[in-house]
């Protein structure tokens, strides 16, 4: 260890010439299946110490794939094959496993993306970061439980004694995280490969998270960041390679690759990112050339009555640690043809109001009236027969479907208010309405886990708008979409809205798709609307300190917008 | 995901479709298997070994063995069946209450379940069949009522289950109401689980049924049964094993190759 130690060192005080590669990649190659396409496809690139290589692209365009080639964890039926492959001077192709396990770990850090199945339940954190340790150096006991200490403190956990004897179930989700990255760090390895490191988690952590993989850089840590957040690479990395199909499409220093794209795939990730285009412009290119800027009227005078109105709603859970107040006080006010975007971090009770909107939760207090009607709290009896008037679309396409059901069959069903799943009567509508949303009317026949994420959220879109509603809860609808495909339905309901006149509750911990897709917007923390407004007002000139501290935590968009020449 | 299989398990269950073919064969028309009358009695060919004539041998009193085994299919498979049938719908319905009820009615219900099954299955059939006396109505209602616990328990979990899946909070946010709810998609996505149950069950009933028969509380030993052939065969044990051997080879085959098709039915469904 202390020889890597000293290797990066010696790296760093020779950063004025040009330093050797610490990872070469010449030619990569790696295909399942003898026959497959390759899923990564000739591959070349390489990492300097104390520099940082952002591999972007959409999911299924081989990011993960060449990561875990790595750190030689592809599987057994993989066939991987380079011109070279050198990490610090030793080829890593013909690597025994017991080599392998030498270098993982100990030399090459590995941060997955999802921190929850990473970590052993039954385990305390700072056993996992522990077995690093006893694994890969001789140190005793008392050393190894200062070096998890030190690491947990590097990684930005606070009472880090306290959360070494915690096991991963009693971490958050942002603490968890960065518990796996110190038990990839804790080694003082020379490469880390960071695998979407930040995608699950909120801005504020995010922030903190970053913090660290730019100290470890400084440190003289060459560092592999994998991820499909355009702007989270802005800031972190020194440089890009776009992946699309196995293959680098355009490769450079980051500020030209992302201020001055030269591919048009690299162009279209760009312009689909929603923080960098203003309400009313459609993200994807094509419906941009359809239709033109959209108007965007002062739709601040409340008058009339409101599609949907939230007044004073409260609601409390009762957890084994005590009353959870998800809810405090909070009243909204949609405008019919207009989108209200509730932001907030997870945790602040976005959900749970949506959830009383939708009349599955009743409030303890306070009311909500759906055009101008009583809505909730009210027997499910007497909602029922205006349950059509009031869709959703949920971030979790596929799991809101019933998965015995075709997608016709589920299409058929809400156009029918439950009455024939058989396709064939109402075929003609079912195409009519696949067509609405931009899908291939051939799909009908198709299970839903055989469609992609795209797809499937288009179907659920499909089914919430088959009862003709005139309001749509959309709870986080895109988080879980690639950029393009994110681009792509936040168009469609941009469209929707305007052919159809729905209003929208949308819901989201995105600010840049929040953005995009609001007329007005009220922010939410810790169970209170702590500022709410027209989104222009609120994002140039947020009033509330948490607004604020939201707003400067995410991503800066002057990172990614093309300089002007 | 593996796709290659190798060919160890497809021959399996190529012999095992074979049995339950066989067997079902035997079950509807056991006159086709074995013309010949498992009841006839032939005092003279008693205790002879198989042989051509006589395949599985003959008994004590000189009836075909294999002409029984054969006949003896069909209220074998018919009590494993029916106790099955018994215990789903005990089940199911115990589940579907302990589920889908209010919570004093689930706590109840989960109480009595767990009381049940700290009672061994066969003692909880025995204990029925002591009141309300032997015979092959009694054993097969007392093995369903046996088994029902253990249904209760996994469809009480799958209603649960399924119960708060978002694609039935959908169909709520549909506005459809509850008991449409439970019909169309409730009922049939635990049912798709209770299937594979089901054919896993079967096997484990006729075990259970032959046991019953064995002990003299099910089939009384005349009869055809593979249970009771056992029970009376097990006198001669000693000189004439193929009176033992042969039964219990049938009830091992036909347990086995139900359960191999049920796992296999359950791989199928996981999988897709």
């Amino acid at each position: 260890m202390s020889e890597t130690t000293s290797h990066s060192a010696a790296d760093r005080a020779s950063a004025a010439a040009p330093s050797p590669a610490l990872l070469t990649v010449s030619g990569l190659s790696v295909r399942f299946g003898r026959t497959a396409p390759p899923v990564v496809d000739d591959v070349s690139f390489e990492i300097r110490p104390g520099e940082c290589l952002a591999l972007v692209g959409e999911s299924g365009s081989g990011k993960s794939v060449t990561a875990r080639t790595l750190v030689g964890l592809t599987g057994g039926d993989a066939r991987v094959s380079a011109e070279s492959l050198v990490f610090d001077g030793a080829p890593l192709l013909s690597a025994s496993a017991a080599a392998w396990r030498r270098i993982r770990g100990a030399r090459i850090g590995f941060v997955l993306q999802d921190a929850l199945v990473s970590l052993d339940p039954l385990r305390t954190v700072g056993r996992e970061i522990d077995d690093a340790l006893r694994l890969h150096t001789r140190l005793g006991a008392a050393d190894r439980h200062r070096r998890v200490i030190d690491a947990l403190t590097d990684a930005g956990v606070p009472d880090p004694a306290l959360r070494a004897g915690q096991r991963a179930g009693q971490l958050s989700g942002g603490l968890r995280q960065r518990a796996l990255i110190a038990s990839a760090v804790v080694l003082n390895p020379s490469l880390v490969i960071a695998d979407e490191p930040t995608t699950a988690l909120d801005v504020g952590v995010q922030q903190q998270v970053l913090g660290l993989l730019e100290k470890l850089r400084a440190g003289g840590t060459g560092l592999l960041l994998i991820s499909h957040d355009l702007s989270l690479v802005a800031r972190v990395a020194d440089r890009v390679a776009v992946m699309r199909d196995g293959r680098i499409v355009e490769t450079g220093a980051t500020e030209a690759v992302l201020g001055d794209p030269q591919q048009e795939y690299t162009k279209t990730l760009l312009a689909a990112v929603p923080w960098s285009q203003a309400r009313g412009t459609r993200l994807t290119v094509e419906a941009r050339a359809a239709a033109e800027t959209r108007a965007v009227t002062d739709r601040d005078d409340a008058h009339g009555s409101a599609a949907l109105e939230i007044t004073d709603v409260s609601k409390a859970f009762r957890t084994p640690a005590g009353t959870l107040q998800a809810v405090r006080d909070v009243s909204l006010r949609l405008e019919p043809g207009t989108t209200l975007g509730l932001v907030g971090e997870s945790g602040s009770g976005k959900s749970t109001t949506a959830r009383i909107a939708l009349g599955l939760l009743a409030p303890d207090a306070g009311q909500v009236r759906l055009l101008d009607q009583e809505w909730a709290p009210l027997p499910e009896r007497e909602r029922r027969p205006r349950r059509h008037l009031l869709g959703a679309v949920y971030q979790d396409a596929l799991s809101s479907f019933d998965p015995r059901w075709s997608v016709g069959g589920i299409l058929t069903d809400a156009l029918t208010g439950g009455a024939s799943r058989s396709i064939r009567r109402y075929e003609d509508e079912v195409a009519a309405l696949l067509r609405s949303v931009g899908l291939n009317p051939d799909l009908m026949r198709r299970r839903t886990h055989g469609l992609s994420g795209g797809q499937r959220q288009r179907v659920s879109i499909a089914r919430a708008i088959a009862p003709g509603p005139r309001v749509l809860i959309c709870d986080e609808p895109v988080s879980s979409l690639d950029v393009s495909v994110q681009a792509q339905v936040l168009d469609l309901l941009d469209e929707l809205q305007e052919q159809r006149n729905l209003s929208y509750l949308f819901i989201s911990h995105d600010l840049g798709v929040i953005r995009h897709i609001s007329d007005r917007v009220a922010v939410m923390s810790e169970g209170r609307i702590v500022e709410t407004g027209a989104t222009e007002t609120v994002f140039s000139d947020p009033r509330h300190p948490y607004t604020r501290r939201l707003l400067t935590a995410v991503p800066h968009r002057r990172d990614l917008t093309p300089r002007q020449s | 995901m593996r796709r290659a299989a190798s060919a160890g398990p497809r021959v399996a269950l190529v012999v095992c479709a074979l049995v339950v073919l066989w067997l079902l064969a035997c079950a509807v028309a056991p006159g086709l298997v074995a013309p010949g009358d498992p009841l006839a009695i032939h005092p003279l060919q008693g205790f002879e070994p198989p042989s051509l004539a006589h395949w599985f041998g003959t008994d004590e009193s000189g009836r075909d063995v294999f002409t029984r085994v054969v006949h003896g299919a069909g209220p074998s498979l018919l009590i494993g069946v029916a106790a099955t049938a018994i215990g789903i719908v005990l089940g199911v319905a115990l589940g579907t209450l302990a589920g889908l009820g209010p919570r004093w009615l689930d706590f109840g219900t989960s109480r009595l379940l767990e009381v049940l099954f700290a009672f061994p299955g066969l003692l909880l059939a025995l204990l029925f069949i002591v009141i309300y006396g032997p015979g092959i109505t009694t054993s097969t209602v007392a093995v369903g009522l046996a088994t029902a616990p253990g249904y209760a328990r996994i469809v009480r979990s799958q209603m649960l289950a399924v119960r708060g899946a978002p694609y039935i909070e959908a169909e709520v946010v549909l506005g459809r109401p509850p008991l449409w709810r439970f019909r169309r998609s409730i009922l049939p996505n635990v049912a798709g689980t209770l299937f594979v149950l089901v054919t896993l069950g079967v096997g484990q009933s006729i075990v259970w049924a032959s046991s019953l028969s064995y002990l003299g509380l099910g089939a009384k030993p005349p009869t055809a049964e593979w249970g009771a052939m056992l029970s009376a065969g097990r006198t001669y044990i000693d000189s004439a094993w193929w009176l033992t051997f042969f039964p219990g080879l049938v009830i091992v085959a036909s347990a086995a190759a139900a359960t191999v098709l049920g796992r296999t039915i359950q791989g199928r469904v996981r999988g897709s």
